[in-house]
């Protein structure tokens, strides 16, 4: 970034006025005006806690699923019902058949349909997860190949909790977790004027030519395994050396700095509004056309704002399966209003993208938007029948305003003898993440573990 | 649109191409010869150091740098990367740290009068750039750094070229990267001696977690390292610097588990004690107790386990059992004797608090802890059709009935059976680390084991304090305490070609003088394993 982001004008940015909707204003998608067709965006969002088949899974049939019932979970998405996929009976399947399941698993595997490999002591997977290869294939025209946002840290940084987003050799990506660093990345170098930015844009070229020829020489040393690391920073080197020239989409207006009153970002109570932030940070930055693939992390310490005090994970979670009643009910119908706040956060994001006109729809019109847990059901820790969701537009690729059912019938878990037999009717979802790699012309016929190939049939 | 191609190993791409990898040379040797030549990304504090020894003022710019993630659990790991986030802080942090240097370019760039402008500028760049490589600026990057130093001078001064070539220099691989690739004459395939520069920083970066200071370049420049006893008496140097002790400090936090140890949070109905600024005591006790081994003990893990005192603000004095503290420091820090069951960093508050849940004690957690932190056994994850859900509390039964219960089945008794005697046997602490001998009314019964790899029972014992006491003469640590070292130092898991090395540790001063970790690092500075790395055979 230029001289502009130095101190002085940071303070500028960050003194901005009230934390009423800084982006509210109706914005209009500056990539309709620069091309002729609108590019497709991925957003992968990860909450976790697991399921409760009862309350999530939708009532009736393909067409006439009904999400519209008392304590259902999705209730929350009802007014975006037509631009929903609901997948019912989707398996992290690699886990219960590669080894490890329980909690870990599930942000290891879900953008990467990999076992989890601990050979390095810790829980990661074998490779790179689905928004870095999307960002690979189409993120090279943007400012940013992708993004990886975080709502709230509860496990101290790049916690196997906290990481949904891997390099190819299997390391975390790192995430933005402050809205305002947020900000300052995406629109910091915007604006400015002619005579001295141009001086200076001079000088930052003669500086990315050096510390890309210097990271060239240092790599050409290097074997294969430690020759990716260098490919990872020269990429990064490359898409702030392109940042220099391509300043985003025409005629994009630069949003207002968001408020600094949320800057304590360890008070769980101002989760809600650092989530509202990034989202709309990310309906900004897909209007500026400045990245197309953005993943986001969601938490879930406690709740205080929806009541919910106590510790979800211990003090809800793990008690999901109590038999007695009413204790039962009523453990699980507090599992219902946490698991509805993370359905109205998806809703709300898409509120946002819809409300940016692009073409003849919206932006949410050319989304994906991959809505995964952890968990299936949270009483029994395991990964099958994970709570899953398409949302958005998709730009026609997936037909949406339906709900599959992948595996009909109860209980897959019934007979099952364990780890090794073959779980009934199972649907691995690295189906899902094939299909999602082709709708953004990624040319492969599987996605993570070699054994599970294909795509998902039925989403088209 | 030009289209990067890239590499998809976990993605089968339809376009398979051919297998085109060549056979290495006939004098190749085998990868057990030596670990591979590799580069390693500064860490956070490993950047700052560096920045501030470039600059000769200290600068914190790195703390707002995306975190390390850990591996083995130690985030000094070789796997870091720049990634896309990171290569834009530095980008921004490097834009700080030129105006940093710019103003204090009196002390970096001098002119005097006679010599050409590029020669000054050349002086400049070996300056500077010797700092920042932590080795001499080749022609190569001289002839670089000087077209960027024009390019800077442009439409300016002498000042701004010098600013344009600190901030590359800030932001360039060669400054975020520690090499260790041995000299550029190398043969693929073959074991090479590092050069004595990377010699140099691998040892001032292990020992301090910085850069090498003047007096070890000298020692790089003169040739004296490749002498393990120049090695080891310039370790032995720096060993007596501030620096060192906080790296040290660092090892012990992550090796046993307790970097998250700020982040603990208790269920407030069962711990009415916890409040964040209990959790703060305990951190304090930690780092305090941790710092008195490292200065007074030389690292000696037999004392960390075994000494019968600690050192505690009022907050734990109090919990401890109203202990009376003697020479309370400025921060309010005292030193206190442990009431009979306390002993060692293993009975500590934040060490009983790490290893439990929110709400209760975790016997589990708590044995696979000793098992794998400090025993270095293998424990395997639970079988994939096992919920792995604690019990659910209850208000009639002790923590150790309801686990018992939970453990009993058949398929989890394999490995339970050494978890669970180990774990039970510091029952006699709850889930904040206060000592207790009743549970929901019942007595407590902390009778535990040490079971031995084999299965049989070696070692019984009753509670927390003598686990401690045993453990301080166990062989097993013994042995463990060296291969953890070598994980944080080295950044990687053992190799097969570091089989002496780990002998010379486990059987050397450290092993005959009180588990002194600084031994440990001695042996290894000495060693094959720290100078020699095998060449990638492509």
């Amino acid at each position: 970034m230029p001289r502009d982001i130095s101190r002085r004008s940071l303070l500028k940015l960050l003194s901005g006025t009230a934390m009423a909707a800084p982006f509210g204003h109706l914005l209009t998608s500056s990539v309709a005006e620069a091309a002729d067709a609108a590019p497709l965006r991925f957003i992968a969002l990860f909450t976790p806690h697991g399921g409760l088949p009862e309350y999530w899974t939708p009532k009736g049939g393909e067409l006439d699923f009904n999400i519209d019932f008392e304590n259902s979970v999705l209730q929350p998405l009802q007014r975006h019902r037509s631009k929903l996929l609901v997948l019912d009976g989707l398996d992290y399947r690699v886990l219960y058949e590669h080894g490890r399941t329980g909690h870990e698993g599930g942000p290891v595997t879900f953008l990467t349909g990999s076992e989890v490999v601990v050979d390095s002591g810790d829980e990661l997977p074998s490779g790179a997860s689905l928004d870095q290869v999307i960002g690979n294939a189409v993120g090279g025209v943007t400012q940013f190949r992708s993004l990886q946002l975080h709502a709230f840290e509860q496990f101290g940084a790049q916690h196997v909790y906290n990481s949904i987003s891997f390099t190819e050799n299997g390391s975390r990506v790192p995430f933005e977790l402050n809205p305002a660093n947020l900000y300052k990345r995406l629109f910091g170098s915007m604006g400015g004027s002619s005579a001295e930015a141009q001086a200076i844009l001079m000088k930052r070229k003669s500086l990315m030519d050096y510390l890309i020829k210097d990271a060239t020489r240092l790599k050409k040393r290097l074997a294969t395994a430690e020759g990716q690391k260098l490919d990872t920073h020269l990429a990064a080197l490359r898409d702030i050396e392109r940042r220099l020239t391509n300043t985003g989409a025409l005629n994009c207006a630069k949003p207002e700095a968001p408020s600094d009153e949320l800057s304590d970002l360890g008070d769980i109570n101002n989760m809600p509004g650092l989530t509202k932030l990034h989202m709309d940070l990310i309906a900004r930055a897909f209007a500026c056309d400045l990245t197309r693939v953005v993943t986001m992390t969601i938490p879930g310490p406690s709740m205080p704002w929806i009541g919910i005090d106590e510790d979800i994970h211990n003090d809800i979670a793990h008690r999901t399966d109590t038999q007695t009643e009413p204790e039962r009910t009523e453990i699980r119908l507090r599992m219902v209003r946490v698991q509805q706040w993370y359905s109205e956060q998806l809703a709300l994001l898409m509120d946002s993208l819809a409300a940016i006109p692009e073409g003849s729809g919206t932006v949410l019109d050319n989304t994906v938007i991959l809505w995964g847990n952890e968990l299936g059901d949270a009483a029994g820790h395991m990964n099958v029948t994970i709570p899953t969701v398409l949302a958005g537009g998709a730009g026609g690729k997936f037909r949406m305003g339906r709900c599959l059912r992948l595996r009909p019938g109860k209980d897959p878990l019934g007979n099952w003898p364990g780890p090794g037999s073959p779980l009934p009717g199972a649907v691995e979802h690295n189906k899902l993440l094939t299909s999602i790699a082709q709708a953004f012309g990624v040319n492969v016929d599987r996605f993570g573990h070699p054994d599970y190939t294909g795509t998902l049939s039925g989403l088209t | 649109m030009p289209l990067r191609r890239f590499v998809l190993s976990s993605a089968l791409v339809l376009s398979a191409s051919a297998c085109t990898g060549n056979i290495g040379g006939a004098d190749e040797t085998p990868e057990s010869a030596a670990a591979p030549a590799r580069v390693r990304r500064l860490t956070r504090e490993e950047f700052n150091k560096s920045a501030s020894a470039v600059l000769g003022s200290s600068v914190d710019v790195a703390q707002g740098f995306a975190a390390e993630d850990t591996i083995l659990g130690f985030s000094t790991h070789e796997r870091l990367q720049v990634t896309s986030l990171l290569a834009d802080q530095i980008d921004t942090a490097a834009v700080t740290l030129a105006e940093e240097g710019r103003s204090r370019l009196s002390d970096l760039y001098a002119c005097p009068s006679g010599r050409s402008q590029d020669d000054c500028a050349k002086a400049f760049i070996q300056k500077v750039g010797q700092r920042a490589f932590r080795r001499p600026v080749t022609a190569e990057e001289e002839s670089d750094l000087l077209a960027l130093f024009n390019a800077g001078k442009q439409g300016g001064t002498m000042a701004t070229g010098a600013e344009l070539v600190l901030q590359a220099l800030f932001s360039s691989a060669s400054f975020l990267y520690r090499t260790e690739l041995g000299p550029t004459t190398g043969r693929k395939g073959q074991v090479v001696e590092l050069t004595p520069y990377e010699v140099a920083s691998e040892l001032s970066f292990m020992v301090t977690g910085g850069p090498p200071d003047d007096t070890l370049l000298a020692a790089a420049q003169a040739g004296t390292l490749s002498s393990p006893d120049e090695r080891e008496k310039q370790t032995r140097r720096l060993l007596q610097t501030a620096d060192a002790r906080l790296k040290l400090r660092q090892f012990f936090i992550e090796w046993l588990g307790l970097n998250g140890l700020n982040k603990v949070n208790k269920n407030n109905q069962v711990y009415p004690d916890y409040s964040v600024e209990f959790r703060d005591s305990m951190v304090r006790e930690r780092n305090a107790f941790i710092d008195s081994i490292v200065k007074d003990h030389a690292g000696s893990v037999k004392e960390l386990l075994s000494a019968n005192y600690s050192y505690v603000d009022e907050t734990l004095a109090n919990y401890y059992g109203g202990l009376s503290r003697t020479g309370v420091d400025d921060e309010g820090m005292g030193r206190v004797t442990l009431p009979p069951e306390r002993l060692g960093i293993l009975t500590q508050a934040g060490v009983m608090s790490t290893y439990a849940h929110f709400d209760s004690s975790s016997p589990i957690k708590r044995g696979k802890f000793v098992l794998t932190r400090l025993l270095c056994r293998t424990v395997p994850p639970p079988p994939a059709n096992v919920s792995t859900i604690p019990p659910a509390l209850s208000e009639d039964s002790t923590t150790r009935e309801r686990f018992a219960a939970h453990t009993s089945n058949p398929a989890c008794a394999g490995c339970h059976k050494t978890i669970d005697p180990m774990g039970f046997g510091m029952e006699d602490f709850d889930g904040l680390g206060q000592h207790r001998t009743e549970e929901n009314g019942h007595p407590v019964d902390a009778s535990g084991g040490v079971v031995a790899p084999d299965g049989t029972i070696t070692a019984p014992f009753t509670g927390g304090a003598q686990l401690a006491r045993q453990l301080a003469t166990n062989d097993e640590l013994a042995n463990c305490v060296p291969l953890q070292f070598v994980r944080y130092a080295m950044g990687r898991d053992e190799h097969a070609s570091d089989a002496e090395l780990l002998a010379a540790m486990r059987t050397g001063a450290y092993r005959t003088d009180e588990l002194k970790v600084t031994e440990a690092l001695v042996s290894l500075v000495r060693s094959a394993s720290f100078t020699q790395r095998r060449l990638p055979t492509r």
